[in-house]
């Protein structure tokens, strides 16, 4: 029990650790909140005090009061749609019409008309109740709908059994069919009541809290098992009274005990802040009042389901926790603890997100530690795997094969820590790499602090590897061409236009938009012409004029969007601009692409944060900080080429993941249309905007690479406070990953998005904040590196 | 070491033998049709969009997005569907749709079936690397029993108007999007309806081909259009419609699927313009102009009149051999109006022959025009698929129909 207690010391006593914690929290409900406020949802947000006092009328009445009163409710607010519309019709006809329609709900519903008054009165700007209205109408049809739904679920499986394929009583298809309707048996007699159902979807829905808790697995795997090794406690370590074994299950307890208390603080938050959100709910009601969970087979109320939901989540975070402990233990390295660990769970999380259900593969999506922590779907989706043409019921079994696999790693950890040495060992290309740098790569004599700090960070930590790796990476990725983004139909022809059209506008092309005008016209009457013809058939009229008819589909909406443009272009000529024909297909992704830049923000931040961390923090580690920082020319000297590698380390990354894309994008459709304007690219830009296609881009590249600064600049902050490796990189990469994931798909998180919507407030303030953090975070960096000295005790702490 | 050696070897010739298996080693390559392997469109009228697949047990058909079965000894119809918590069609919610196994999300209503697979076209869109959207067509396959899920082809340059599966291999016709290419007027078209057959393998296992330039024949055949296409045994028939000289032509190709040699076979076959065509008792059979069905052999010769339909059913002007059921020929009965050509009155009669021709007239429970599918023992009707109209069984031993199912 003390030696409990003792490794549980190790965790709790680090500053650092609660700051990651509070942070993460922060980021978490930061997080959770900007997902719900989105436009979809904002009259959900901004109305939820209305909203529930709706449901609470609405849940007093009985159920058909309750149908009735809804649907007078919305015919009222229909009603009010229609007054609030006649003061902006122009046409009599229209105007007359919806007067009509007016006067005959005045007297056919007297109640929903005179309701619909003072709707109009009090909404008159966006009717935001209607839409509330809608969303517990949807909710009381689902109400009506539920008992049905579990009724017939045994006549469904009667019926669908009828088919042969599925009439096999060995097959999957027919166990499957009775087994759902056996386990949905007992909820026949559920109570499903009218709630609100956004504080636990929410909840539940919010996925990032998954990624911020197997950081907190990685760093207290760290703290328990990586201090001692980079420090040479181990020996000391496992010399213990009671032996080994007892010390590697107390470090595996305190493990378990940190990551247990982390899923019950961050999921709890969760459920408290999505009520703070949207307001509380009735907790006693079945879950399967909430329709999300109309397939959930469990007869819990949402309180039970809660508490299970966080159950699972602990699981999952322990079953996490026994698999990275293991790869702690096993490895020595922390590149290859971080490959390993990193790595498998990426590669499970892509599995799961990635295989869709019904393919070949959906056992190993379904079979995966990401399902469990997906515990919506873990427990409130009924599902059933099939396992050697047998029903088997996916929760039960993927619990235990993963209990299976916690025992696994539990002893497989214990098993290693107690028969390996725990020294770290020369890697594979360790020998290999030896004798390239005696060869090669030797300093003879002095050599300048530059000059000796690029050596320790190329060759003696061998980042010269990932260098030679990105630059393969880079040459490869400028090979190819650039594909043509067709969606449309009509992009065919467009691409053909805008081969002859871009550039300047002359009169030669003036007169082809000209000219085409007049083929399509003529066309037109060719048409006509064919089915005046008398001495065709009528079959013949009908092939020949279908041939024609092909090619005015295939050309006309091409061309009106080119006459658009051309018009627009026209017309920002009298304005000054130096119009030209763009090919808006191509340029406005080279401009702006919410996947290309995600992807290679996550890309370059990666790097930069496995390749920087090992600049400052090595002599740390090995104990030579204080042999180095005395150098001739003084600590600052030091730092700042450290921060001149960093800088240009970080460069060469940013270069290697972003130049391949513009050196094939020129390849395949050169620089002419660079110096057109932006203007003539996209029509919200006012004219007075100078920019150009290739400065556009160039403002977006200048603005990611101040965010790799950035990150760059924080990276290095962290290595001089927490001076271990492995903790800056578990650290960087969820403060990085965690706020990516979340806004993935959120495409006005985008530098290129707030350029083509001249969000220049955004875009100048997102610069200041950078340049400011950089500014701080290396003031900050330098004073820590310079002034403070490394007293005795860091060795032990 | 030794023991290195000889596990890479024994590696490497495990390779090479699963290399050397392939899905075509138990093709049946027989000069007529055989069941299972072979594209089923003889038998099922694929005219006006009206799908059907038939595998041992089950004919399958898609409507609005969802796979329905209708078991051949139940006559019972449902989606094809293995969960009994899901409402399948009748889900209001988009997502539960999507979880339906039953739901396709299929471009349009086709599927055919072979050697165990439903093969379906949906349309999809990826982000390539560089951030550019794309749109994409996608040609898959299913298992029969509805669990079983895999991409076979993808295509970017191509819309997939019509597939069919025959021996052991996909055959597409596509429209290809080559902007500016010459049709036969000498115009630029955009975009090329029917432009290529394409092939891959069934498996998705090779890379595509080109297996016929239809465009190519658009130089000689002005106006090409393909009216029906049938494969059977080891050829292709291609009905097309043409126009020479200002007037509107068919013909008929036969096209060697071993060596891709095209003839074209219906220069001396009287022809009616847009004829019917099946193939039956191993013979090509078609109406020709007026009221006559003719049989041929698969390279014109040996030409036979068979039948004069005025004589069976006096007050119809057409009679067209749309399909068989290897033991019977199908005739479909109507007049068009020989002023225009395309307006049509429709019947309730149906001819039916034997191998050696002698028929038998049938009343229909409902009028039709040869949009209709088929088996050796039924016959499967909807009015207007468009409309939700529900479905019938016909029973062909006594023609009475059976409602089936109705759709939401």
């Amino acid at each position: 029990m003390k030696l409990v207690f003792f490794e549980l010391n190790k965790v709790l006593n680090k500053k650092v650790f609660y700051i990651f914690i509070v942070l993460c929290l922060l980021i978490n409900s930061f997080l959770l909140y900007s997902t719900q406020n989105v436009e979809d949802n904002r009259t959900r947000l901004d109305y939820s005090g209305e909203y529930i006092d709706a449901l609470n009328k609405y849940s007093k009445l009985s159920f058909k009061d309750a149908q009735k009163a809804i649907a007078n409710d919305t015919l009222a607010y229909s009603i009010a749609t229609t007054i609030n519309l006649l003061p902006q019709l122009d046409s009599k006809d229209e105007i007359e019409y919806y007067t009509s329609e007016l006067e005959e709900y005045k007297v056919s519903n007297p109640a929903a008309y005179k309701k619909a008054l003072e709707i109009s009165e009090n909404q008159r700007d966006d009717m935001h109740g209607y839409q509330l209205v809608n969303k517990i109408s949807t909710q009381i049809d689902y109400i009506k709908s539920y008992p049905e739904f579990i009724g017939d679920m045994h006549s469904r499986a009667d019926d669908q059994s009828k088919l042969a394929g599925f009439s096999d009583i060995n097959s999957f298809s027919y166990k499957n069919l009775y087994k759902t309707a056996d386990d949905y048996a007992h909820l026949k007699n559920t109570e499903i009541s009218l709630l609100n159902a956004e504080p636990v979807t929410a909840a539940i829905d919010f996925k990032v809290t998954d990624i911020i808790i197997i950081a907190v697995v990685f760093l207290v795997c760290i703290y328990l098992f990586n201090f001692e090794r980079d420090k040479s406690l181990y020996f000391l370590v496992k010399c213990t009274s009671k032996g080994r074994l007892s010390t590697i299950i107390a470090k595996l307890i305190a493990l378990f005990i940190t990551v247990l208390i982390a899923v019950l603080i961050f999921d709890g938050s969760n459920f408290a802040l999505s009520s703070i959100i949207y307001g509380s709910t009735d907790l006693s009601a079945s879950i399967q009042s909430i329709p999300e969970f109309r397939n959930c087979a469990f007869s819990l109320n949402i309180l039970e389901f809660e508490l299970i939901f966080v159950l699972f989540k602990i699981v999952a975070a322990l079953v996490t926790a026994s698999f990275i402990a293991f790869v702690f233990i096993a490895f020595s390295s922390p590149f290859l603890m971080y490959a390993v660990g990193v790595g498998t769970l990426g590669a499970e999380y892509m599995l799961y997100s990635f295989i869709n259900s019904g393919s070949t593969l959906d056992l190993i999506k379904y079979i995966n530690i990401f399902y469990i922590f997906d515990g919506g779907e873990f427990i409130g989706h009924y599902l059933n795997l099939d396992l050697f043409s047998n029903a088997v019921t996916a929760n039960a079994f993927v619990t235990i094969f993963f209990a299976v696999c916690f025992a696994a790693f539990l002893c497989a950890a214990c098993v290693q820590f107690c028969v390996r040495i725990q020294q770290k060992k020369a890697g594979l290309l360790s020998k290999s790499f030896e004798k390239i740098k005696t060869k090669f790569c030797k300093i003879k004599g002095s050599t300048s602090v530059f000059i000796g700090e690029l050596f320790k960070f190329l060759i003696q930590n061998k980042m010269a590897v990932i260098f030679i790796l990105l630059a393969v990476y880079a040459v490869y990725s400028s090979i190819g061409v650039v594909r043509y983004p067709f969606i449309e139909p009509s992009d065919y022809q467009y691409k053909v236009y805008m081969e002859y059209l871009s550039g300047d506008i002359t009169p030669e092309k003036e007169k082809y938009i000209a000219d085409e005008q007049k083929y399509l016209d003529s066309l037109e009457r060719k048409i006509g012409k064919i089915y005046a013809d008398d001495s065709l058939t009528d079959n013949a009229k009908q092939a020949m004029a279908r041939s024609v008819q092909n090619i005015i589909d295939g050309k006309q909406d091409a061309y009106e969007r080119v006459l658009e443009e051309y018009d627009r272009l026209k017309s920002l000529k009298k304005q000054g601009v130096e119009a030209r024909f763009i090919d808006g297909n191509v340029y406005s992704v080279f401009v702006s692409s919410d996947v290309r830049e995600w992807n290679n923000f996550i890309t370059f931040c990666l790097f930069i944060i496995i390749v920087i961390p090992c600049i400052f923090t090595v002599e740390y580690k090995n104990k030579m900080i204080n042999l180095i920082r005395p150098t001739k020319k003084g600590k600052l000297r030091l730092f700042w080429s450290k921060i001149l590698i960093s800088f240009i380390a970080t460069f060469y990354v940013f270069a290697s993941v972003c130049l391949p894309y513009i050196i094939r994008f020129i390849g395949t459709y050169g620089t002419d249309s660079f110096k057109t304007p932006l203007v003539c690219l996209y029509s919200n830009l006012p004219a007075s905007q100078t920019l150009t296609v290739i400065d556009a881009f160039i403002l977006n590249q200048t603005i990611y690479f101040c965010l790799a600064l950035l990150v760059m600049c924080v990276t290095i902050a962290f290595s001089i406070v927490a001076k271990n490796n492995l903790y800056v990189m578990i650290i960087c990469t969820v403060m990085l990953a965690a706020p990516s994931l979340a806004c993935y798909s959120v495409e006005t998180v985008r530098i290129g998005y707030l350029m083509v919507n001249n969000n220049v407030s955004a875009l100048v303030l997102t610069a200041i904040i950078s340049v400011l953090t950089i500014t701080t975070t290396l003031f900050m960096s330098e004073k820590k590196f310079t002034n403070s000295l490394i007293r005795r005790k860091y060795a032990y702490s | 070491m030794k023991n290195k050696i000889k596990f890479t070897v024994i590696f490497i010739l495990c390779i090479c033998l699963l290399y050397g298996c392939s899905s075509n080693s138990n093709i049946d390559y027989s000069d007529t049709y055989v069941a299972g392997q072979d594209s089923q469109e003889n038998f099922i009228n694929y005219y006006n969009e009206y799908y059907y697949a038939s595998s041992g047990d089950n004919y399958y058909f898609v409507r609005n997005g969802f796979l329905y079965a209708i078991d051949k000894e139940t006559r019972e119809c449902y989606p094809l569907c293995n969960k009994s918590d899901c409402l399948h069609d009748r889900e209001d919610s988009y997502e539960l749709r999507k979880e339906c196994k039953a739901y396709l999300n299929s471009t349009d209503d086709q599927v055919v079936y072979n050697d165990g697979f439903l093969y379906y076209c949906i349309d999809d869109e990826e982000y390539d690397k560089d951030g550019n959207h794309h749109m994409l067509e996608r040609m898959c396959r299913l298992s029969v029993d509805g669990t079983k899920r895999e991409i076979i082809y993808t295509t970017e340059d191509y819309t997939i108007c019509n597939f069919r599966v025959h021996r052991g291999y996909l055959y597409m016709e596509a429209a290809k999007f080559a902007a500016d290419e010459e049709d036969p007027n000498g115009e630029k078209s955009a975009s090329l309806d029917k432009a290529e057959l394409l092939r891959v393998a069934s498996d998705g296992q090779d890379k595509a081909e080109v297996f016929l330039p239809y465009n190519e024949y658009r130089k000689k055949y002005k106006y090409f259009d393909i009216r029906e296409t049938k494969f059977y045994g080891n050829h292709l028939f291609l009905r097309i419609n043409y126009s020479k000289k200002g007037k509107s032509k068919s013909t008929i190709f036969n096209v060697d699927l071993e060596t891709k040699e095209l003839k074209d076979i219906g220069d001396n076959l009287p022809l009616a313009y847009d004829a019917r065509l099946t193939i039956f008792n191993d013979k090509l059979v078609f109406n020709g102009d007026g009221t006559k069905i003719y049989e041929c052999d698969f390279n014109g010769e040996n030409l036979k009149e068979v039948l004069d339909g005025s004589k069976i059913v006096k007050e119809y002007n057409r009679f067209a051999p749309y399909s068989n059921d290897g033991k019977n020929l199908f005739i479909s009965v109507y007049y068009v109006n020989p002023k225009n050509g395309y307006e049509f009155k429709l019947s309730k009669k149906l001819i039916s022959c034997n191998k050696k021709y002698e028929y038998t007239v049938h009343e229909m429970p409902i009028k039709y025009r040869a949009e209709i599918g088929f088996d050796k023992d039924f016959f499967i009707f909807q009015k207007d698929k468009d409309e939700k109209t529900p479905l019938y069984l016909i029973n062909k031993s006594d023609f009475k129909s059976k409602l089936i199912y109705k759709f939401p």
